[in-house]
């Protein structure tokens, strides 16, 4: 019992170390511009689930724990991709962002169809 | 009167109530954050103007040593929790005064990053990408004096537990490790996506 | 519990009781009061709708002009949905319902955290507390709908802001009561209670809690935000460019931001509030389901279907709430999906309505109160749930959405549904709770008035909602020529709306009679020749710890007209031969 014990302070010596080379990693990475940007933004997220999952499994014992939790905790990601995702893919046609936005930089509304409102604004607002 | 599996594991469950109890509402958490970032997406993607919106202004360096802190807190914590399975109270009373200070350090530094924006004239109302970092930092925050609230109830009076029923009291502690570092967990994922990416 | 129960004060014993029975009847006695407080509000509307511009009589001097202001309407109107839904229903099926019979049919001495519990009680009473303090305000209690949806909803009058922050207190108290029904029907049931044992109604409320605990985070990230911007102007949901009043008053040089986006609001409120409809509905049907296997002296019909049923509703409840978004301009590939979804999710409903009739089938029928209202829920319930398919597919949502005729199909489902449930089931539990039986004559006089004045209020609408008056129209519709053929149902509606109210009068006379009137000498624990463990223990039962033996299940939960038994239903909790 004392020497698993043991060897668990061994394991979250290692965890810790490995989170803060990650955070390091992780903000030099930010500092690097990629051609692409959506390489950036995968490499950060990336990361941030490596870290998550250290956490995750080793100081909050998920990799040795009961089937119920691991139950629901699999329906509780499930409906968080839901939410997450549902809401930004909402107009499937257009995953861009609306050509004008009223109103910014200076921008002044003017009364009387002199104002142009293009069809983007009308249905997403 | 006494509430059956308590401490004990139910056999066909192989938990205590108190295990599942704080599962639960670590899955409604989930669920919480779930919505915050989900509108932070909704948001960004929807405006072609977020990259002027200041993500410059917050400081790399300070959120850094935060996140720093913060992990140092959930190493000290599950060791805590530890040193109650090894049978010495006084190694608690260290690793969790370890915590507790490392929480508060969050605290500070998190203030010092506010009250600079604030001195910028920079506010939640400036703009949506402000509104976001104020909003679920605020919120983060909030979860973590909730966590300083329960740890230091548990260096401070709760110890008592200790005394009179060890093992219920070691429980009681590996469920705000839990809850601990889940706040850790949480900011693994708001520290990149608000400062870096 | 180191004190008997004699050593407890007055304070612990009945306002800060850790105790499931004590707390149920905390959340019953305050919803039903909620309740009624919310009916009174409709009826003050209906006043408005039937004779627009006409002074109220009675309570007219609490208004202006003793009328109803268009303004007040709305506030009403709001206030109405939110105080029946989260202040009357949902406490009552879950907080009163849940709390009370769940340790009681499992077998337990208490919830697994009785002191969660009683914290669960108090979160709720506050949050009520700051609902309705709104309408104490200058500009009144909140009126932008019970959706609250912004840009209105963030500029509104104060009122908003306290729903906001009594929506905060009863979402709290809706997760801690809900972790606390799902830890206790998981860990503390009995020895012999296995799964496929456990009476309908456990089944239903561990489904009920769980879409609580993961539906309604979101709701509160959303009035978070919404708090946001009401107090600290941020624009979370103000889009740019908005004009209240001819005045621009967000983008560049306004108070707020802008670039917000309405439609995140509603995402996130839907994605609660469709769940919340199946909370509201699932615990009904596990109340049904008891009281129909006991007047039936059958077991439920399809014990199996009824259990995949209500874990496929459970799941499939959180993929279906954009249907209530089919007008915002969402893209086809979206409203495609969610047509699918919800055209599916009907499917578990039906199936298990079907069981419930099947299970009349062959039964020795028995016509006591509790059995006639949930022999009426039957038809009333199918009848909400059949109006919801158009409403479901979004070419006739496009003309149906927004009007009297999705009222009229969510109250069938809550009212003659929900409601009819709730009654049945206090009739039902009444002996349980009190060791004394509610008087059936008052009981039947009012269930015939109400099944009857119920039908009068909300079959109109549905005529009323296809010739397309719109909802929330404080004169009813009168300003509209569309509505002009229908409008003179408002009248009959609102006299029906009145008469329900009369007609509840003989329930509230037969609970003070019942409740004054002495006990008999010796009291059956299980007047109703139930089979389910909650009849196992004395009425009322034991104040700490329920049951005088710890019981045992040695049987399924309905094993009711047993073949060569001299009784028609051996209880699960005795131990007999088998």
């Amino acid at each position: 019992m004392s020497s698993d014990i043991k060897h668990h302070i061994k394991i979250y010596r290692n965890v810790f170390i490995g989170l803060l080379l990650f955070t390091g990693l992780t903000v030099g990475a930010s500092y690097i511009n990629f051609s692409v940007i959506w390489v950036g933004i995968g490499l950060g997220i990336l990361i941030a689930f490596v870290k998550g999952y250290l956490v995750a499994s080793n100081f909050m014992h998920l990799n040795n724990e009961k089937s119920l939790i691991y139950t629901i905790l699999a329906f509780t990601v499930l409906f968080f991709v839901v939410v997450f995702f549902v809401p930004s893919i909402w107009n499937t046609q257009e995953l861009h962002s609306p050509e004008h936005i009223p109103m910014q930089n200076g921008e002044v509304f003017k009364e009387n169809n002199q104002q142009n409102y293009h069809q983007e604004d009308g249905g997403h607002h | 009167m006494k509430i059956p599996y308590n401490e004990d594991l139910r056999p066909d469950t192989g938990l205590y109530n108190a295990k599942l109890g704080i599962w639960l509402f670590l899955a409604s958490e989930v669920m919480l954050f779930g919505g915050l970032f989900s509108a932070y997406i909704m948001l960004r993607l929807s405006d072609p103007n977020w990259a002027n919106y200041g993500q410059s202004a917050l400081s790399v360096p300070l959120a850094t040593l935060n996140t720093a802190v913060l992990i140092t807190s959930s190493v000290t914590m599950v060791m805590s929790w530890v040193s109650l399975k090894l049978k010495d109270l006084n190694k608690y009373s260290f690793y969790m005064g370890l915590t507790l200070l490392c929480s508060f350090g969050f605290l500070i530094i998190k203030y010092i990053e506010y009250t600079s924006k604030f001195n910028h004239g920079l506010f939640p109302s400036t703009n949506n990408f402000l509104a976001v970092y104020f909003t679920l930092t605020g919120l983060h925050a909030i979860h973590v004096i909730a966590g300083i609230l329960v740890n230091g109830y548990f260096f401070g009076p709760g110890k008592k537990m200790w005394n009179t029923e060890p093992e219920r009291f070691t429980n009681r502690i590996e469920i705000a490790g839990l809850y601990w570092h889940f706040v850790d967990l949480v900011w693994i994922f708001l520290f990149p996506a608000l400062y870096l990416l | 519990m180191s004190k008997t129960q004699n050593e407890d004060s007055f304070w612990r014993k009945y306002i800060f009781s850790i105790d499931h029975k004590v707390i149920g009847i905390q959340y019953g006695v305050t919803s039903l009061l909620f309740l009624f407080f919310g009916f009174s509000l409709i009826m003050v509307m209906r006043w408005q709708l039937a004779y627009p511009n006409t002074e109220i009589p009675l309570i007219g001097w609490m208004f202006e002009n003793r009328m109803l202001s268009p303004d007040m309407y709305n506030s009403f109107g709001a206030m109405h949905g939110t105080i029946m839904i989260f202040l009357g229903v949902v406490p009552i099926i879950v907080g009163a319902y849940g709390n009370y019979l769940i340790p009681l049919q499992i077998g337990a001495p208490d919830m697994a955290f009785p002191k969660l519990n009683m914290v669960s009680y108090w979160c709720f009473f506050v949050g009520g507390i700051f609902m309705l303090s709104g309408f104490f305000l200058p500009g009144g209690a909140a009126n932008s709908g019970w959706t609250s949806y912004p840009p209105l909803a963030d500029i509104a009058t104060t009122g908003q802001t306290v729903w906001l922050f009594g929506m905060v207190f009863l979402i709290t108290s809706s997760l801690l009561g809900s972790i606390n029904i799902i830890v206790t029907i998981i860990q503390l049931r009995t020895e012999g209670l296995t799964w496929m044992r456990l009476p309908f109604f456990i089944w239903a409320q561990l489904i009920t809690s769980f879409l609580l605990v993961l539906a309604f985070p979101p709701l509160e990230a959303a009035g978070i935000f919404q708090l946001m911007d009401r107090l600290a102007f941020t624009s979370f949901f103000m889009p740019s460019g908005l004009i209240v009043g001819g005045e621009v008053i967000s983008g560049a040089g306004t108070a707020y931001a802008g670039g917000g986006s309405p439609l995140l609001w509603q995402h996130l409120f839907w994605f609660l509030a469709h769940p919340e409809v199946y909370v509201l509905i699932l615990p009904a049907f596990g109340i049904i389901g008891e009281i129909i296997t006991n007047n039936t002296r059958k077991p439920l019909w399809g014990y199996k279907i009824l259990v995949y049923s209500v874990f496929f509703l459970g799941f499939m409840s959180f993929i279906v709430w954009a249907h209530h978004m089919f007008l915002t301009g969402m893209g086809q590939t979206m409203s495609v999906f969610f047509a699918i979804t919800t055209m599916i999710i009907s499917i578990p409903s039906v199936v298990i309505l079907t069981c419930l009739i099947i299970s009349l089938w062959g039964g020795s029928i028995r016509y006591n109160t509790p059995m006639l209202f949930a022999l009426s829920f039957l038809p009333m319930f199918a009848m909400g749930g059949v109006t919801g398919l158009p409403l479901g597919i979004p070419l006739s949502d496009i003309h149906l959405h927004d009007t009297y005729y999705v009222i009229s199909h969510f109250h069938y489902v809550v009212a003659p549904g929900t409601i009819f449930a709730i009654f049945a089931g206090i009739y039902y539990w009444f002996p349980k709770i009190t060791g004394k039986k509610l008087n059936e004559v008052l009981g039947k006089i009012h269930f015939i008035f109400s099944l009857i004045f119920m039908n009068g209020i909300f079959f109109p609408m549905l005529i009323q909602g296809l010739a397309g008056v719109s909802r929330r129209l404080a004169d009813g519709g009168e300003s509209y020529a569309h509505a002009q053929s229908v409008i003179h149902y408002n009248e009959f509606m609102s006299i029906s709306a009145w008469l329900l109210a009369l007609a509840q009068l003989p329930f509230i006379i037969n609970i003070i009679m019942t409740i004054i009137k002495k006990k008999d000498k010796v009291v059956d624990s299980n007047p109703w020749n139930a089979t389910t463990m909650e009849w196992a223990c004395p009425s009322p039962p034991v104040a700490h710890g329920n049951f005088e033996t710890q019981p045992v299940a040695y049987r399924g939960p309905y094993e009711y007209s047993v073949p060569d038994k001299d009784i028609d239903f051996c209880p699960q909790f005795e131990k007999g031969d088998k």
